[in-house]
């Protein structure tokens, strides 16, 4: 595929997901607002990816075009080697389903529903069977065994947020897109989020990619793609806090 | 506050559209009602001015069967009064009595527009017809039809016709058309003239009597000085010719106040042309109204439903705009504040709905008339009259029932917290004893007052009442507590689902347990239309049952012969006689009469309405052969003409034993004395007093039988005696020639109308149901919008949420149907318990038929949410995820 030209791509693996020439454009006339300006990126299998930028930098309108929920206006989105744009609604929906894991920053689970149910959703709304194995110690990384028959409201933001990690990888997805997972929660509960999602790429291989504006989560990643007014303008390998933090003030000024 | 509520109405058009709708249909229904029975009014009382076109003054005797008629030597006299131009004497039969067969051999039937008979009237300006072609019946077996009928039967001057008569087949030959009035408006009935003669023998009139006599006056002498001419002429007290003021508006009611008691002595009664058209109308009215009552019945019921509606509705839509309330509060909004918005809001919604209602209202009329047609009862054709009060009643009614419905909600609106603009919690599960303390006592208190109604009290217009308000108190009160149950049934009823449907089934099953009040809510006004219509068949199956019953315990009889019209000639009877493949054959008359017997309680007379009863009388001869009436002393062929046999129950009522003297009051107000010779159980001959003929004929005038019972001999096979049976039947094809088994369907077949007629009225209420539960599931669906949003973003198709949706309803409406059954089934109980065992004994669940309409209404509201669920399924997922 013509996707592994792409300049930014590092090639710890094969691609994942990637976009090319991504365009987004909101509105028309005076009112137009342009969220992605021909973006062209790629994130590698089993890589932890950071997309960071100020607010209304267009993170998370890629993230959601990326992920199959919303269109681009030109230029494509991958998964694998699959282009989204050829996909029909009812396909895009199996995709994300069968290949795609989410991790948002609230309301993340059906209330209705229990931990247990919530985690094997994806596999149950679609004929798939569940890797049982894979599947126990998912939960038990996450340390919710005691807590699979409760209701979301019965959980803590912290655990709600764990069985919603717990989920996107149950299905042993191609990606995991997370949109500021741990924006809602304190440090130290974002803290082991993050440390857990930091094992899922290192120990089951997961690829991930996940917004934030927040630097020290940044810092948990392999990688950090920096956003500004729609375009990639900066990007860093295994970066910690400082460096961040020194490129987002630079990236403001760009 | 008022500016308040106007902008939350705009905020919310299109939800609140939906609960308009419920307002919409009720009113519609109520002003139907009101038009239907107006316009149909309207329609008869043109037809009242028209009968009496031309007659100054009509003469009659106050008792039709009165052994004073009219004869021709009053007649004679009336014309020899100064003022009277011409007074004729004037014939008519009952109608449906003479039944023409049409060119294609049937008769032209029962279910519609009646078919009447009359003597032709010779002088011009009495006659209320006009001839248009061929010339006046005034020969031997002649007569004449209006234009109308004989187009739309395809009745042709000059051709002969066959009739079916009380007294026979006869057959007269048409010579003219005529119209009525102006344009012949006989609001589609038949109208059929015949010669005299002709007229005289149909009927059964003794030469020289007449009905009543038509007065029409030459001007000499005023109007009111003649009346009393008249009336002193034909033999009534001076100063006492009755005039009766008919007031056209008044119910038919105010007509049977009017009886001998009220006129002393008088012989005739005088009437002026006003008051003959004003006491036609009100005879037609009387009709009318009664059929205006029962539409406006169910029409309430329709509403009442609608304010669970509403009720649910506007509770929902407080609970969605809580973060906005408790801003409100917030910023310094007082809770009366608060609650007058909410009421002024429903005040705007309920005026709005019920503007469209009253245009709903007429179009519905339409309907109605539309499928009542289709029910067998065609309506006569009518013009729409929107009355003032219509309108009032219309715009009064539909504005309360939504204010009343916004009450509670606007109370616990009014409740919410400041800090509710912050939390901003939506769902309030909060269980409230108290629900449930007011829910017990409205049951029992509800259900208490049913009982009391239905066993104790003793009026109509009192059982009405209770009647009415301990149903709607018992409805309020299984509502309250119907949550208890919504939750373990829908948790029930959705696991199959979750077997069939997987994940979209088990979210459906959770979503109708999640909130058991609202699921109860919403299907509260399905539980209260099905828990109607199941009582319907419950009654219905009851009586069912015991037709069965009594055909199979009372008739020993192989064949039937009934008709609708209640007119079996002596001659068909006769013919069955006749015929050698029949042993034996009755026929078998009904009526009333009244008795002059005390009511004995242990042996003791007590007060008691000694009013009518139903009297039979039949060929005692053949009558053991045919009939098992249970005999338990003495013997039915021991009646003759001195004697009577009586049911067991009367015999108690009055303390009666063998050999006891039954005082019945004849016609001429003679009393007969007749001695008890035979009691039985049975009422298979449908009356608890058996006479003679001979008897009969001195309490009654018909000289028809209701029904007739045949055997067949022994010697001829069942097939044979099917077909000549049939065959016999071919000559008059107004009446059912029937083997029993056939007769007890048809029997069975009547009570199936009538069930279908009541299920059909409150298919609107169930409309308006079914209405509600797409309401409540389209503000599901918005109020979930996040969680569907991540169902549809971690893999749900579209497919599915649809599904999801429309299970959740079909779950939610089988709540509702299955409560609702069991009520109806509570309810169909206590009705046949409370119907007097010699009326109604058997007690009996169709269980298929209410399977089936559970089924039915589940399908509907799945279907109700077809629109939810896809609105479900095209949300935009992103709006789940952009967090705010
Ligand atoms: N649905 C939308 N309609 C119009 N403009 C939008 C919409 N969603 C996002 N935008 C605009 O697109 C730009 C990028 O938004 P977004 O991707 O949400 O940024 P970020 O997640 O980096 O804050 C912003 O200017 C935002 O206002
Ligand atoms: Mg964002």
């Amino acid at each position: 595929m013509a996707i592994t030209e792409t300049t930014n791509q590092v090639a710890t693996g094969p691609m994942a997901a990637g976009t090319r020439g991504a365009t987004k454009i909101y509105g028309d006339g005076d009112t137009q607002v342009v969220a992605l300006n021909e973006v062209d990126c790629s994130f590698a299998a089993g890589q932890f990816t950071a997309i960071m930028g100020p607010s209304g930098s267009g993170k998370s309108t890629l993230m959601h075009c990326l992920a199959g929920l919303d269109r681009l206006s030109s230029g494509d989105a991958y998964i694998g080697s699959t282009a989204l744009s050829q996909l029909s609604e009812k396909d895009l929906t199996i995709l994300r389903r069968t290949k795609i894991g989410f991790v948002f920053q609230a309301f993340n689970l059906v209330p209705t529903l229990t931990a247990l149910e919530n985690i094997t959703l994806p596999a149950d709304l679609g004929k798939g069977s569940i890797d049982q194995a894979y599947l126990d110690q998912v939960i038990k990384a996450v340390g919710l065994e005691h807590r699979l028959g409760h209701r979301p409201s019965e959980l803590s933001g912290g655990q709600q947020q764990r069985v919603a990690v717990a989920r996107a990888l149950s299905s042993r997805p191609d990606v995991i897109f997370a949109d500021e997972p741990t924006g809602n929660l304190d440090s130290q509960t974002g803290g082991e989020i993050l440390d857990f999602m930091r094992r899922a790429v290192t120990d089951f291989g997961q690829t991930i990619v996940m917004v934030t504006h927040d630097p020290v989560a940044a810092s948990y990643t392999d990688r950090a793609l920096f956003l500004n007014d729609g375009r990639i303008v900066n990007e860093m390998h295994e970066p910690d806090t400082d460096s961040i933090l020194a490129a987002v003030r630079a990236a403001a000024q760009s | 506050m008022f500016r308040l509520a106007v902008k939350n109405l705009a905020a919310n058009a299109v939800r609140l559209a939906l609960t308009a709708l419920a307002i919409v249909l009720g009113v519609g229904f109520v002003v139907s009602s009101f038009v239907l029975r107006d316009g149909l009014k309207d329609s008869f009382a043109g037809l009242s001015e028209e009968i009496v076109q031309g007659t100054d003054l009509l003469v009659t005797t106050f008792d039709a069967d009165s052994d004073d008629p009219l004869t021709d030597t009053d007649l004679a006299l009336l014309n020899d009064l100064d003022g009277v131009r011409v007074a004729e004497g004037s014939l008519s039969g009952f109608d449906n009595s003479i039944q023409p067969i049409k060119p294609d051999g049937t008769t032209i039937g029962t279910n519609g527009p009646p078919q009447i008979a009359f003597a032709w009237t010779v002088d011009e300006v009495l006659n209320p017809t006009t001839l248009v072609a061929g010339r006046p019946p005034t020969n031997p077996m002649e007569w004449a039809i209006d234009i109308d009928a004989a187009a739309k039967h395809g009745f042709v001057e000059g051709e002969t016709y066959e009739f079916v008569t009380p007294v026979g087949n006869r057959s007269a030959t048409l010579v003219g058309t005529f119209r009525f009035g102006e344009d012949n408006t006989t609001n589609g009935a038949t109208l059929m003239a015949f010669d005299l003669q002709t007229a005289r023998e149909f009927f059964s009139s003794p030469a020289g009597e007449w009905d009543d006599i038509s007065i029409s006056i030459d001007g000499t002498v005023p109007v009111p000085e003649l009346q009393e001419t008249v009336a002193v002429t034909l033999g009534n007290e001076p100063g006492s010719t009755s005039r009766v003021d008919f007031d056209p508006d008044v119910d038919g009611a105010e007509i049977e106040s009017f009886d001998l008691d009220d006129v002393g002595t008088d012989r005739v009664l005088v009437q002026n042309q006003a008051d003959v058209a004003a006491e036609t109308a009100a005879q037609f009215n009387a009709g009318i109204d009664l059929f205006g009552w029962v539409l406006l019945g169910f029409a309430l019921i329709s509403l009442f439903v609608s304010i669970f509606i509403i009720a649910n509705t506007f509770s929902i839509v407080v609970g969605q705009r809580i973060r906005e309330l408790g801003l409100l509060r917030a910023i310094g909004a007082t809770p009366a504040q608060i609650r007058r918005s909410v009421i002024i809001e429903s005040f705007l919604i309920g005026l709005a709905a019920s503007v469209v209602g009253i245009g709903a209202g007429i179009g519905l009329a339409y309907g109605l008339s539309a499928l009542l047609g289709v029910l067998g009862i065609p309506l006569p054709p009518f013009d729409i009259i929107l009355s003032p009060l219509t309108i009032i009643v219309a715009l009064a009614i539909g504005t309360v029932v939504t204010v009343i419905s916004s009450l509670l909600p606007a109370v616990a609106a009014s409740r919410t917290s400041p800090i509710a603009a912050i939390s901003g919690s939506i769902e309030t599960t909060e269980k409230s004893a108290r629900r449930y303390i007011f829910g017990g006592i409205f049951t029992l208190g509800g259900a208490g007052l049913l009982g009391l109604a239905l066993f104790v009290f003793g009026g109509t217009s009192s059982t009405l009442t209770g009647l009415g308000v301990g149903a709607a108190a018992l409805f309020v009160g299984l509502t309250l507590l119907s949550p208890l149950a919504a939750g373990p049934l829908s948790r029930g009823l959705g696991l199959p689902l979750e077997t069939a449907l997987a994940k979209p089934g088990q979210l459906a099953k959770e979503n109708a347990a999640r909130n058991p009040r609202r699921t109860a809510s919403t299907a509260s006004a399905l539980m209260i239309g099905l828990s109607l219509v199941s009582m319907a068949l419950v009654l219905g199956a009851s009586i069912k049952k015991e037709i069965k019953q009594t055909f199979e315990a009372g008739l020993q009889a192989d064949y039937i012969v009934n008709t609708q019209a209640f007119d079996i000639p002596d001659e068909a009877i006769q013919r069955i006689d006749d015929d050698p493949m029949f042993t034996a054959v009755t026929g078998v008359r009904l009526w009333g009469v009244d008795l002059e017997n005390e009511v004995v309680v242990d042996g003791e007379p007590v007060d008691g309405e000694t009013s009518g009863t139903g009297v039979a009388a039949l060929d005692f001869s053949v009558a053991e052969q045919l009939f098992n009436v249970g005999t338990t002393d003495g013997s039915l062929s021991a009646i003759d003409n001195d004697s009577v046999g009586i049911d067991d129950s009367l015999a108690d009522r009055y303390g009666l034993g063998l050999g006891d003297t039954v005082r019945m009051v004849l016609d001429n107000g003679d009393v007969a004395e007749l001695e008890v010779v035979a009691i039985f159980t049975e009422e298979v001959l449908l009356a608890p007093l058996l006479v003679t003929v001979d008897r009969y004929e001195q309490i009654s005038d018909q000289p028809t039988s209701d029904f007739a019972a045949a055997l067949k001999a022994d010697s001829v096979s069942t097939a044979d005696a099917d077909a000549r049976f049939a065959e016999l039947g071919e000559d008059y094809p107004n009446l059912e020639f029937q083997s029993a088994a056939e007769a007890r369907e048809t029997f069975s077949g009547f009570v199936d109308d009538f069930t279908s007629l009541l299920s059909a009225l409150l298919g609107l209420a169930i409309l308006i149901a079914l209405v509600g539960i797409a309401n409540t599931m389209a503000l599901s669906v918005f109020e979930r919008t996040r969680e569907i949003g991540l169902l549809r973003a971690v893999g749900m198709t579209r497919r599915q949420s649809r599904r999801m949706i429309r299970w959740e309803a079909a779950i939610i409406s089988a709540v509702g149907a299955i409560l609702g059954a069991a009520i109806g089934l509570g309810l169909g109980a206590l009705l046949v318990a409370a119907i007097p065992d010699d009326i109604l004994s058997t007690f009996s669940v169709p269980w298929a038929r209410i399977a089936i309409l559970v089924l039915i209404a589940s399908v509907a509201g799945l279907i109700s949410a077809l629109l939810p669920a896809f609105r479900a399924s095209r949300l935009n997922v992103l709006d789940a995820i952009s967090t705010n």
